[in-house]
């Protein structure tokens, strides 16, 4: 194995990785280099930036509640992460185990995952609507009085969304759990019936563990895109009502954006990217006690 | 609007007009609008929505058209609303005041629109198209209106802007110099009380989380609520209803003070950085005065920015809903622009309208709510208008 | 695995209520797109309209041209993916296979800019690219990608590890080059792993919402999902029209969905997301 060499070896993959490498250069790491140095200045976009040294820090420490009031929700949206999971792993059990219509129910699953947040939006917007909406109109027909305006009520429009977010990301983690399903060795969960284990402990001793990297996966990949959720929070609620469910990312969206502190914006995204790198290293330190390579 | 561009073409046969639409919705063209801005290659001509004038005038992306007007002597300032003309004014410090930025596009007076149909259901007598009713008359016409005991809730109405109640009430939003906020007093938490109590104790008014983004219009549209307070520009997509209404004033809290209501408007403003300034205010111009607002009027969207175009029939259209066009023209007179349009950042609203929900959803009560509020106003008007 | 006939009905019943919950939505577009105005407001709700009409499609087709805007989605999205797919082949290759110095801590970097949040980006690049005059051009939304991006490198590497060392061995053995390697025998393996990135880079390019909002303004270079956006205007969309402006939008990727799920999943498979 080690003799193996190829002539100039580095200079083909230099060659090879070069485009995604200057890509990333050019796209992430100067306008990120750019964007730390905004962090430290007030900046409007139409004027030059002026250095203010450490004060967007300090302002977003110390008194603006709205920082707070987003992170804790941006928190909230993390129950979401389990809860999918949970619901695509169940799911993909039981689908592994039908036989003729496993390929229709995993396609109609997956549709959700195939249409833009756009359209999705738009469908669920008419369906949490509180006065018309489908699900109100069905909860009154069924003598409920009053039902709650579920985008609209500052407890109830996370739950909402996190629900929106299930139905949404379902289709996927199915069929990625149904892949690694297919990997779970047949004589293992034979041998755990042999010992007279029921469908419970089948799944907890065996099924769990040989899928433990998948759900890692999906564990990791899905904390990272909620900590940056924000197209669908912007389509849905634009963070309303009264920012329940605006998150950290959108509160930086509309700081730059909608009043042009582009300094004050850039410290906060350099705060959320840390937080980031924070959550993906402890997820990786946790690793080590329940994933099985 | 394209149409009326290609009638501007017509008549102006050097000129070419490339005119493009944004999609979405307003954010979506303000975020459009800032983005081209920055990149350098904002059109020539835009639309300036009142509300976001002070922010993009303040950053010198608009071209200040006095003296070029002046220069031209077609433009006649006179015969557009007052009210319409000076919220695009502009004097480095101070908005509503100063050199002219834009002119008006329209102006956007509100009024109440009424479900007719419902009225004779319900055995209500119309409102008056003339004098606006009190608050107290308003209130007993709501409640008759309103059906609470049914499968499905409706309501007198969608609900009452809390400024204009404000205003109504004797109030300001702002103080006069713009740089504290004026609503901590008796006057002012007394009518957002008001306000927030139609929906909670009189259950007139749906509350707040049961009105969708269209601000209770769907409500009104979809006959649950009888009365809906809303501007000029409805009136083309009302008219696709399938029922009788018709438009009266905003009801006042008393007869005392003259009436007071809101109105929006969009301008037409000359980007700063255009290599074609002559060329854009003569398309400006036209647009603004009478040749571009006939056809512009005849939408029905819109109320002209001429005061003489606003009193023949080009606007009042009869013939068609709603019966009693005048209102507008009469609401026209006594409207004033938002408090949005005084200050050249408005975040301190967005605190103030995130805040008042709590008063809305009866968690607090505007007295309680507003000494506590005060401060924090006051600091995000000031940190974010240091110019004030 | 045997399975008892009565859970085994039970398993079909909790899969069929899953499968329920999501269409329902869908078919409460459906409906909703094919109903006159003054259904839409009714209640209760019903599914199948009384009066079905096609009025809403007409308008939306109005607002939405599906023929532009699919080729607009399909001339960013081309360039892009097939670029991407190149370059991020050749890229994931040399990852997994070959040996250079500074080859993790090189990696790492790449990875590390799956993490960055977009918004920490946006003005920086979209400054630079205004710059350089691509504002209102399909440029920025195909290069990037083209570029090759982080994630799709990933995917590859993942697959090319799974190649036998044997082939890379006998190669180098034989003197070929990495590029001669690559080209002949080790790209033509991959295409499950290709047609998958390119499957996914279409279905991006197509619900891109974001990235076209920011970057173009004229009409004629919109894609679908601005077209539908537009069907929502400032005074308040028509849920008629708006249901069946989506549903309109979605109708391409579904079939493409149906005809190419093979490779959707079997692309998640073999690309071994783990």
């Amino acid at each position: 194995m080690q003799a193996r060499r190829f002539e100039r070896e580095a200079f083909w993959a230099y060659a090879f990785i070069a485009p995604p490498v200057l890509g990333a250069i050019a796209f992430a790491f100067l306008p990120m280099a750019a964007s730390l140095f905004l962090s430290f200045t007030r900046y409007d976009v139409l004027t030059p930036p002026q250095w203010i040294g450490l004060d967007n820090y300090r302002r977003l420490f110390n008194d603006d509640f709205f920082v707070g009031r987003t992170a804790v929700n941006t928190v909230f949206y993390l129950m979401g992460v389990p809860l999918g999971i949970a619901a695509a792993l169940t799911v993909a059990v039981l689908l592994n185990q039908v036989g003729a219509l496993r390929g229709l129910f995993r396609t109609v699953y997956f549709i959700p995952s195939v249409c833009s947040i756009v359209a999705v939006a738009l469908v669920w917007k008419w369906i949490y609507r509180a006065d018309l909406g489908l699900l109100n109109m069905t909860l009154t027909s069924m003598g409920v009085r009053d039902p709650p305006a579920w985008l609209n009520e500052p407890e109830l429009v996370k739950p909402s969304l996190i629900f929106m977010g299930v139905w949404t990301s379902i289709g996927f983690n199915v069929v990625v759990y149904l892949a690694a399903l297919q990997t779970v060795p047949r004589h293992l969960i034979e041998a755990a019936e042999l010992d007279g284990a029921n469908a419970w402990q089948r799944f907890w001793h065996v099924v769990f563990p040989v899928v433990s990297p998948t759900t890692f996966f999906l564990v990791v990949t899905g904390t990272i895109a909620t900590l940056q959720n924000f197209d669908q929070v912007y389509v849905m609620t634009r963070g309303g009502p009264t920012y329940a469910s605006a998150t950290f990312m959108l509160y930086i969206y509309v700081t730059g954006f909608q009043y042009f502190q582009m300094g004050y914006a850039s410290a906060m995204a350099w705060l959320l990217a840390l937080g980031v790198l924070l959550v993906t290293r402890s997820h990786f330190a946790l690793a080590k006690r329940w994933v099985h390579e | 609007m394209a149409d009326v561009v290609a009638l501007f073409e017509q008549s102006n046969p050097g000129l070419r007009v490339t005119y493009t639409q944004v999609p979405g919705t307003g954010y979506d063209y303000l975020n459009k609008l800032r983005l081209m801005i920055v990149a350098g290659n904002a059109p020539d001509v835009f639309y300036v929505p009142d509300g976001a004038f002070g922010e993009l005038v303040r950053t010198g992306a608009l071209l200040d058209l006095d003296e070029r007007i002046a220069a031209s002597g077609v433009v006649d300032l006179d015969a557009m609303w007052p009210s319409a003309v000076d919220r695009y004014r502009w004097d480095g410090r101070r908005l509503h005041q100063g050199h002219l930025y834009a002119l008006p596009k329209d102006m956007g007076p509100t009024a109440m629109f009424y479900d007719a149909d419902r009225f004779r259901e319900r055995g209500v007598p119309l409102p008056d198209p003339v004098v606006p009713m009190t608050w107290s008359e308003a209130r007993a016409m709501w409640a008759a209106l309103s059906d609470r005991a049914g499968p499905v809730r409706r309501y007198g109405l969608t609900g009452y802007p809390f400024d204009v109640a404000v205003w109504a009430a004797g109030g300001e939003v702002l103080t006069s110099d713009r740089r504290s906020w004026a609503m901590q007093n008796p006057v002012a938490e007394g009518a957002v009380q008001w306000c927030a109590d139609l929906a909670l104790s009189d259950g007139v008014a749906p509350l707040p989380s049961r009105v969708e983004g269209g601000g209770g219009r769907e409500l009104f549209e979809a006959r649950l609520a009888a009365t809906h307070i809303d501007g000029r520009w409805m009136v083309p997509r009302f008219r696709k209803l399938g029922f009788d209404w018709d438009v009266a004033p905003i009801p006042m809290a008393d007869r005392d003070r003259p009436p007071v209501v809101w109105s929006g408007s969009v301008g037409f403003a000359v980007a700063a950085s255009t290599p074609y300034p002559d060329e854009a205010i003569a398309l400006v111009a036209w647009l603004a005065g009478p040749e571009g607002q006939a056809p512009l009027t005849r939408t029905g969207l819109q109320l002209p920015n001429q005061r003489a175009l606003a009193k023949t029939d080009l606007f009042l259209q009869p013939g068609q809903r709603p019966v009693h066009a005048d209102v507008f023209v009469r609401a026209a007179k006594n409207s004033r622009p938002s408090a949005i349009t005084e200050t050249p950042n408005s975040f301190w609203f967005d605190v103030l309208s995130i805040f008042l929900d709590e008063v809305w959803r009866g968690r607090r009560t505007a007295a309680s709510l507003f000494p506590e509020l005060a401060p924090r106003i006051d600091a995000a008007l000031r940190e974010n208008n240091p110019e004030l | 695995m045997k399975v008892l006939p009565r859970s085994r009905a039970l398993v079909y019943a909790i899969l069929i209520v899953v499968a329920v919950a999501v269409l329902l939505p869908f078919a409460f577009m459906l409906s909703t797109s094919f109903k006159p105005p003054r259904e839409i407001y009714e209640v209760p709700f019903r599914f199948i309209p009384r009066q079905p009409t096609l009025a809403n499609y007409k308008s939306a087709l109005l607002e939405v041209n599906l023929a532009r805007g699919t080729l607009n989605t399909v001339a960013i999205a081309v360039p892009s993916t097939l670029g991407g797919l190149l370059t991020a082949s050749f890229a994931g290759f040399a990852f997994a296979k070959l040996r250079f110095p500074g080859r993790e801590a090189l990696f790492a970097m790449l990875i590390a800019t799956m993490m960055v949040p977009g918004v920490l980006l946006l003005i920086p690049q979209f400054s630079a690219f205004a710059e350089i005059g691509w504002v209102d051009t399909f440029w920025p939304l195909i290069v990037p990608g083209a570029m090759g991006t982080a994630m799709a490198t990933f995917m590859m590497r993942q697959f090319f590890k799974g190649v036998p060392d044997e082939i890379i061995d006998a190669a180098a053995l034989d003197g070929a080059t990495p590029f001669y390697l690559f080209t002949r025998i080790v790209f033509p393996l991959a295409r499950p792993a290709l047609i998958t990135l390119a499957v996914f880079g279409f279905k991006g390019a197509w619900n891109d919402y974001f990235g076209p909002l920011v970057y173009l303004s004229s009409p004629d270079k919109m894609n679908i999902q601005q077209m539908i956006a537009a069907t929502q205007n400032a005074y308040g969309g028509d849920p008629g029209i708006l249901m069946a402006g989506s549903a309109l939008a979605m109708v391409p990727l579904l079939v493409m969905f149906l005809f190419a799920q093979r490779y959707f999943i079997e692309g998640i498979a073999t690309t071994g997301l783990k």
